[in-house]
């Protein structure tokens, strides 16, 4: 065959190249990527099928066991590929992730010194050693093995601490936040979080040592004994955010000679939790999230824009009923900067199609990182748990003049000079608006979980019971009609219900609202004469009995008026404060009791009230005489304080709203007096 | 040129097209096979390529057009069981043997029959060929792979280009 044409393989049409390419394995593509301008521009398209790139989502970055302790596997959840790469060494198994960003991942190897790593390219740079901390040393222990120094300042000054480089590393490093991918170089600056005290440190690519954000010389006070919980990178204007554990958040410009600290949210200082993070949104807000264990107290929360138009928002959203209760806050704010690529773990490979990076974004861990893991699948389950449990009603931006009173407000409560306070930092004085506000509520129609649905699973819940109990009722309406038809004793329900009938009686007796159907009456009443049922009914019935009563029967009623009450039903009897209290735990005003000062503990609705009776005759006799008949008195505010020993809790022993504060016997001499 | 005019044996039922090549060969086949083309298929639908009409394909030469026809006649009674779900294991080994022999060929031969597949749409063709494009440049560096293609030498700007992909993606090369 004749070849007319000379092949132009570089001039292949885009898709064509694409077909070639994604025959290739992710190193053979990588290779084919480079061959030319057109191959390169057709292997994009296909190197982000392949190579999970610039995708929202981030990778699962893991060791198998299988695997040897160099190779890592790479897994994207959102387009569903995995495959191995092979690290240069230190063993990727032994290091510890820190941090992850630009489809870099921050490491600590078994030394504790840090390296920044693209698992995908397999490049890598190392970060200031450890040692280019400026209080720790490296040493030896008792052994002679190498150990590292570590002096805190701050905490204990001049006190030393030895940790082996393994301990180290899990000791001393919180996070590591990349202000873009370290294969810029110096361009990159890494902000680094400590865990013990929250100090921060940073450096750029290539420095030998880790400059130390000091506490003391920012223009505005850190909360030092606090710390930083964690940090975003915000790359259109260039500054990380830090967010601390009482919720305040600065601005960190490590561009200059020196760093430059801003704050620009106050902090709430309510509540710590250590589970924290901020992230800046691609629209250029800053998205707060706290994490909440169990805790159902609304927190408010806010979020940002530019610096010019500023929203503030309110909403949180309580997440009742969820595993726990936790929430967040979602704001609009104008957007000054197109998109501002920054999360969590740093920024996602923002637009970065550059041509020589696959940067796909590998949020890390390996087997021993699972603290990270977990930190970083919180944040994302729990986005996704919230839009499954309850609705957010988004919050709305303020009205326009109202947002220029916020900002007035702030800035007064600002002392900060020239710092621009974006936005109360405490929920604001007035009540949130009813449209405002958070709303429980199931999901819409349209979804599972409707208030159709909801309506249903109760009113099937309700139609259950009310089954159950026509069948109880009928069991015992059989019994009584038995015994009055057959019997011809007159019975009463209570009694009915300790009873039972044998199979041919109950069938002489079925309900009369299925007295046409006496079918479905035996099926009804086979159950009843099961022995096995009965077994259970009784043991239910023990239980039931067995349950505590009510602590009293007062009712609402005051002590006097349960006295008075009781007099009127029985016949006009004096009724003292004593006495009404001793018959109020054992039965209501209207019904048949009496106080008998012989009655054992058993008769009273509780022990305790039967105890503090005769501890309260016994001092009333020893103050009054022996022949002291205390049912027939009020309750003397002596003898209540001699007998609890004082107030206890700033309460009276027993009656404490009924005996009269302001008496002389509410002193402590009173109290005194009988010892 | 096997197959053009061995389609007359069994006209009987089966409608027959004509293909023009580049050259002005003029190919008769079974629409059927011709159909394993998307471009042809909508055309044929259309009623076109009866007679002494004939579909003009000005970008395919007449001996990739042959090429392209001997593979559509191989597999168009495949295609037409649907892909071929009830096909034996008998036939589809022998379907197998014949794609492997059919793209043991020259060079620019693949290129041409890689760009017709494209332009006729013919989706089998095209996935095969490309198989074998990567299967020639697989295991290789840019480099060998500019030089099994037949490309012309790097410029500097495509040599700096191709450094700094080495050194990036340095695991790549080994």
């Amino acid at each position: 065959m004749e070849a007319s044409v000379h092949p132009d393989w570089s001039g292949l049409p885009e898709d064509l190249i694409a077909i070639v390419m994604r025959v290739l394995d992710i190193p053979n593509l990588l290779r084919a990527s480079s061959v030319c301008a057109s191959w390169r521009a057709a292997a994009f398209p296909v190197r982000r099928v392949r190579i999970p790139i610039k995708d929202a989502s981030p990778c699962l970055l893991y060791s198998c066991a299988g695997d040897d302790a160099d190779t890592a596997s790479l897994y994207s959840p959102s387009s569903g590929v995995s495959f191995k790469v092979r690290l240069p060494g230190p063993a990727f198994r032994s290091r510890y992730v820190f941090g992850s960003g630009h489809g870099w991942i921050v490491a600590a190897d078994e030394e504790s010194n840090l390296q920044a790593l693209n698992p995908l390219t397999g490049a890598q740079v190392d970060l200031p050693p450890v040692t280019g901390l400026y209080h720790v040393e490296s040493c030896s222990d008792d052994q002679g093995r190498p150990a590292y120094n570590l002096r805190d300042d701050v905490m204990a000054p001049g006190a030393r601490d030895v940790y082996t480089p393994l301990e180290l590393r899990l000791y001393l490093y919180h996070h590591v936040y990349l202000s873009c991918s370290p294969s810029a170089g110096a361009e990159c600056i890494v902000l680094l979080l400590h865990k013990h005290n929250g100090e921060m440190f940073f450096a750029r690519v290539g420095d030998s040592r880790w400059t130390r954000i000091s506490w003391k010389e920012p223009n505005e006070r850190f909360p030092c004994n606090e710390g930083c919980r964690a940090a975003a990178y915000n790359k259109n204007d260039g500054l990380f955010y830090v967010l601390f554990s009482d919720d305040s958040v600065f601005t960190l410009d490590l561009n200059g000679p020196s760093p430059v600290a801003r704050k620009i949210i106050q902090g709430a200082a309510r509540l710590e939790t250590s589970a924290k993070s901020i992230v800046l949104t691609p629209w250029g807000d800053i998205f707060q999230d706290v994490y909440l264990e169990n805790n159902r107290e609304v927190l408010p929360k806010f979020c940002l824009g530019s610096e010019e138009t500023m929203g503030t928002i309110h909403m949180s959203e309580e997440a009742e009923g969820s595993r726990r209760g936790k929430r967040k806050a979602v704001g609009k704010a104008p957007v000054r900067g197109g998109r501002a690529g920054g999360g969590k773990g740093g920024a996602r490979g923002g637009g970065r199609v550059g041509a020589r990076s696959p940067s796909s974004v590998p949020a890390s861990s390996s087997e021993e990182e699972e603290e990270e893991m977990e930190e970083e699948e919180r944040q994302e389950t729990e986005e996704e748990e919230d839009t499954e449990d309850t609705e957010v009603q988004q919050g709305h931006q303020q009205d326009e003049d109202r947002d220029g009173d916020e900002e007035e407000a702030g800035g007064s409560q600002s002392s900060s000079g020239g710092i621009w306070l974006r936005g109360p930092s405490q929920l604001p004085q007035r009540p949130i608006p009813l449209e405002r506000r958070p709303m429980i509520r199931p999901l819409t129609d349209d979804g599972a979980r409707g208030w159709k649905t909801t309506t249903i699973a109760q009113i099937r819940r309700g139609c259950r019971k009310l089954v159950k109990d026509m069948h109880y009722e009928a069991r015992i309406q059989a019994i009584v009609d038995y015994n009055a038809q057959y019997l011809k004793v007159v019975i009463k329900k209570e009694q009915a219900r300790t009873m039972n009938l044998t199979r041919e009686q109950y069938l002489q007796v079925p309900a009369w609202w299925l007295a046409q159907n006496l079918q479905c009456w035996e099926r009804i009443m086979a159950k009843w004469v099961d022995p096995q049922w009965e077994e259970q009914h009784n043991a239910c019935r023990e239980r039931r009995l067995m349950m505590q009563g009510a602590p009293h029967h007062q009712g609402s009623l005051t002590l006097s008026e349960y006295a008075s009450r009781w007099s009127d039903s029985h016949g006009g009897q004096a009724c003292g404060q004593f006495k009404a209290l001793a018959m109020a735990h054992k039965g209501k005003a209207t019904s048949d009791v009496n106080y008998n000062p012989e009655d054992p503990p058993e008769a009273y609705n509780n022990a305790s009230i039967h105890s503090r009776l005769s501890d309260y005759t016994s001092m009333a006799r020893e103050v009054h005489g022996p022949e002291y008949d205390p049912s027939m008195e009020n309750l003397d505010a002596e003898i209540v304080m001699r007998v609890g020993g004082g107030k206890k809790h700033w309460r009276y022993w027993i009656c404490y709203s009924t005996i009269d504060t302001a008496g002389p016997a509410g002193t402590r001499e009173a109290a005194m007096g009988g010892d | 040129m096997a197959a053009p005019e061995s389609g007359d044996g069994n006209n009987g039922a089966a409608r027959m097209v004509t293909l023009i090549s580049s050259d002005n060969t003029r190919f008769e086949v079974e629409a059927a096979a011709a159909s394993l083309s998307q471009t042809l298929q909508l055309t044929i639908l259309d009623g076109g390529g009866g007679g002494g009409d004939g579909i003009p394909l000005p970008n395919v030469d007449s001996a990739t057009l042959s090429k392209v026809l001997e593979y559509c006649i191989k597999h168009a009674p495949a295609a037409a069981n649907g892909g071929a779900p009830n096909a034996t294991a008998v036939d589809r080994a022998e379907l197998e043997r014949f794609d492997n022999e059919f793209v043991n060929i020259d060079q620019s031969v693949l290129y041409s029959l890689i760009m017709a597949a494209h332009n006729l749409e013919i989706e089998g063709l095209q996935s095969l060929v490309a198989k074998k494009v990567a299967d020639m440049i697989k295991g290789k560096s840019p480099m060998e792979i500019r030089r099994t293609l037949g490309f012309p030498d790097p410029t500097p700007e495509e040599q700096a280009e191709m450094n700094a992909h080495m050194l990036e993606y340095g695991w790549a090369y080994e």
